[in-house]
């Protein structure tokens, strides 16, 4: 009856470590697979046939299709530039050069998902639809309420991020991901 | 303390095994799941272009700034032929395995043509074709892509620059077309 007990706790501990261990890894990276860049984050070998087995589980494990590099550069933002969790309560501000690719778009995610666009209220911001500072830096707010300017609408709730592509980048981006100047993260008021 | 030994190097073990089990399982298992997503709408062999509505469903972090089409291909009768009309701006074909490798792709800048037949072979049967090159410039042409297996997934994107432009750029991506080769 105790040796019962052991076998099924060792289990129940065993499974948890295990799916606990993959999904954390899987998700949050770490420095063989995964390039970090101030609170931005990218897969180099995402969509490439020498996609490492963490890579293909990040991306596909959520749901998502792997794009390859050559074509699509991504990266992901869970946190501001100071490190603290992207929070729903607050607004921000990405600010940065973003010149390295022929396009790319800046999206709002919930839980992993973007929302379509809706009228009057977008969560995702093509490159062609920014009015750049006199600098030809882009700046975009990221907030409930809507924000004069380039204006992403926060979702109310849930895990919140910032995924941002670049398409068809240009060579330094799409073989050395990681190098370029990435926008900061600064984080405004909270209510 | 050996039996505590035991009972702990017993759940590390099993940790291991779930831990590689999830990393080289789910991801394939996840792929193939979405393969049956996209073709059940609209057959195997066959163009499906995605209302937002539906790739809010199948893939959720789906840039609004694209549109999709989607074709689940099997070469178990033989090749598949994607006859793809290019609009005009940014345009991507990526062809996908069932383990996620994107094995091939060609945008719109390195294409350069209007039309373009994207030839998918099974590698055992393509040997000696040339593969995987972007087509002469100018002319309605043609690629072979020699695929690692037999089914796999073709994604068409095409770039939406204003949410008012899409249902012109799904009607763009509706001119193309997936079928066996003839």
């Amino acid at each position: 009856m105790f040796g019962r007990i052991k076998l099924a706790l060792t289990c129940l501990i065993g499974m948890a470590i295990g799916l606990w261990s993959a999904h954390d890894l899987a998700n949050g990276g770490f420095d063989l697979v995964a390039r970090t860049q101030g609170p931005w984050q990218t897969w180099p070998s995402a969509g490439l046939n020498t996609m490492d087995p963490y890579t293909k589980a990040h991306f596909l494990a959520a749901g998502r299709l792997p794009d390859n590099r050559r074509e699509i550069v991504e990266y992901e933002a869970w946190s501001d530039s100071d490190g603290r969790p992207i929070d729903a309560t607050c607004t921000y501000t990405v600010q940065g050069r973003l010149d390295w690719s022929r396009w790319w778009s800046i999206s709002v995610t919930q839980n992993g998902a973007v929302e379509p666009r809706k009228a009057g209220r977008t969560y995702s911001l093509d490159s062609g639809e920014i009015v750049y500072q006199p600098d030809d830096l882009a700046r975009v707010s990221v907030s409930a309420q809507a924000a004069s300017g380039n204006w992403l609408a926060m979702p109310a709730s849930g895990n919140v991020g910032l995924l941002l592509r670049f398409y068809d980048p240009v060579p330094g981006t799409r073989e050395r991901p990681g190098i370029q100047s990435l926008p900061q993260v600064v984080r405004q008021d909270c209510q | 303390m050996s039996g505590r030994l035991f009972w702990f190097t017993a759940a590390l073990l099993l940790g291991l095994a779930v831990h590689l089990a999830y990393i080289l399982f789910v991801p394939r298992q996840q792929m193939e799941a979405r393969m049956a997503q996209f073709s059940a709408l609209a057959g195997v062999n066959k163009l499906a272009v995605l209302e937002p509505r539906v790739l809010d469903r199948i893939l959720p972090e789906a840039d609004p700034a694209l549109a999709y089409a989607a074709c689940v291909f099997d070469l178990s009768p033989g090749p598949v032929v994607v006859k793809a009309t290019i609009p005009a701006g940014y345009w991507l074909v990526s062809v996908y395995a069932p383990n996620g490798d994107s094995f091939y792709s060609l945008n719109s800048r390195q294409a350069d043509v209007k039309t373009l037949d994207l030839v998918i072979r099974n590698q055992a049967s393509a040997a000696g074709d040339q593969s995987g090159s972007a087509p002469q410039a100018g002319a309605d042409s043609q690629v072979t892509v020699k695929s690692p297996s037999k089914q796999g997934l073709v994604l068409l994107r095409a770039r939406v620059r204003t949410p008012a432009l899409g249902p012109r750029i799904r009607a763009d991506l509706a001119a193309s077309a997936c079928s066996p080769a003839t």
